[in-house]
């Protein structure tokens, strides 16, 4: 992970593209639970668990102290996914991957999907170089 | 069968087995009939299949998942913050239901929790969304159009909605089943599907509503909705193809006078599919006893 500072200044750069043309996830409301700023995480994907009637994204991070923890990352509907291009095997299992996500505000490991690059450079969802 | 097994068996009987075959078959053709006529009475002949109109093809709604769009929100914030203020839409006609003061005290509690992410959407849940809330979900949509019913064929929660075109009547108000769906029936009106619709749930068991704002009507809603094919020049000058559905509201319990609203579904590029939806296969989401939607963590607890 990123330290606050950048996270901060990725927050900063990003933010303002996204807000407009992103999609809400729509099966369940997440007022109050989601938080705005935008956080960074770099791991291995574990699963792309392409399910209904949301998607997953689990991914293992390497946090500060060294420890390995299991990542929760939602996405939109697999069906609309698949309309647009995507399918269940746009994220590999083992692939290393750079991850924006809106964190829940409980500041545990989950959260809702922004875009992603995978180590090949393939870009995937709303994302905009630094 | 085993009235079969009995005139098999039977000497006396065997003689007259043909006769008596004979006398079951009309029975049992009356009996049809009877059991028709009790629910419908059907028409004396169905429109011609070329007579029909071509809605082939897949069809996506645009113009948000709401009918009310007085109180549109995005990601909890107003959509347009003009808009609940002066109860005037985008579109520039008035789009908060007219309901009487019981009902606007429940809808306005509805988006109360709404707003705070608390109002329990069935949908949450996997409840089928059933109409008129099918035309206001974001997947995409088929139309199977046969002369005795159209069907419409939903991606969302895996839905088909039918709408009998064959003649035949909404049964009798004491032999209703009210459901998500209710009961549709209607007929051509040259290129024009109209139907009305009886025999909804509504309100009764708090797990049916209009939008995701929490928009309810009473177990006494019915509806008359048309449907038709139409082109249509976008702010770009280009023309669309579109099925345009307008449905007109009414509810003695809940609603002053009727309300018409409308949705637009555009054609999609051909090719463009519609896949599976099992909106159990992986809910992640839950619903507390307050209405909040929660996630659930790996180790199976709620997260706070």
């Amino acid at each position: 992970m990123k330290t606050p500072a950048k996270l901060l200044l990725v927050s900063m750069v990003v933010a303002g593209s996204l807000v407009a043309g992103r999609l809400a996830i729509a099966h369940h409301s997440t007022v109050g639970q989601i938080a705005t700023e935008i956080t960074e995480i770099t791991g291995t994907i574990k699963e792309f668990q392409f399910t209904n009637p949301h998607s997953w994204i689990q991914v293992y991070v390497t946090n500060d102290d060294g420890q390995v923890e299991e990542w929760s990352v939602e996405w939109l509907i697999p069906n609309m996914l698949m309309r647009r291009g995507y399918n269940p095997s746009t994220f590999p299992k083992g692939a290393r991957v750079t991850m924006r996500l809106n964190q829940h505000v409980s500041g545990k490991p989950i959260g809702e999907f922004v875009g992603a690059r995978l180590a090949d450079g393939t870009v995937i969802g709303d994302w905009e170089d630094e | 069968m085993q009235l079969l097994a009995v005139l098999k068996s039977s000497k006396a009987l065997k003689q007259h087995r043909t006769k008596a075959l004979m006398a079951l078959g009309l029975g049992i053709v009356l009996a049809a009939f009877s059991y028709t006529d009790e629910f419908s009475g059907h028409a004396a002949e169905l429109p011609d299949f070329d007579s029909l109109p071509d809605w082939s093809g897949t069809w996506a709604r645009r113009g948000g998942t709401v009918f009310d769009r007085a109180t549109w929100t995005m990601n909890g914030r107003p959509a347009d913050p003009s808009n609940r203020a002066t109860g005037v839409s985008a579109l520039g006609t008035r789009a908060h239901p007219p309901y009487n003061e019981e009902w606007e005290a429940i809808y306005e509690s509805h988006l109360a929790l709404r707003d705070r992410g608390l109002f329990p959407d069935p949908l949450t849940r996997c409840i089928a969304h059933g109409f008129p809330r099918i035309f206001n979900v974001n997947s995409p949509v088929e139309f199977v159009v046969r002369p005795e019913q159209v069907w419409i064929l939903a991606e969302h929660t895996r839905s088909t909605m039918r709408i009998y075109t064959d003649g035949s009547s909404h049964p009798p108000p004491e032999q209703r089943w009210h459901t998500y769906f209710g009961d549709s029936r209607g007929h051509w009106d040259g290129d024009i599907l109209v139907f009305t619709t009886v025999a909804l749930k509504g309100w009764r068991d708090k797990d049916n509503v209009l939008d995701r704002s929490g928009l309810v009507l009473s177990d006494q809603a019915h509806a008359t909705t048309r449907i038709q094919r139409v082109q249509e020049e976008n702010d770009a000058g280009e023309v669309e193809d579109l099925l345009l559905v307008a449905i007109t509201l009414e509810d003695p319990r809940a609603l002053t006078e009727p309300w018409t609203v409308e949705k637009r579904f555009y054609k999609q590029p051909e090719g463009t599919l519609i896949f599976d939806y099992e909106c159990n296969e992986n809910n992640r989401a839950v619903v507390d006893e307050d209405g909040r939607s929660l996630f659930i963590g790996l180790d199976g607890e709620v997260i706070e």
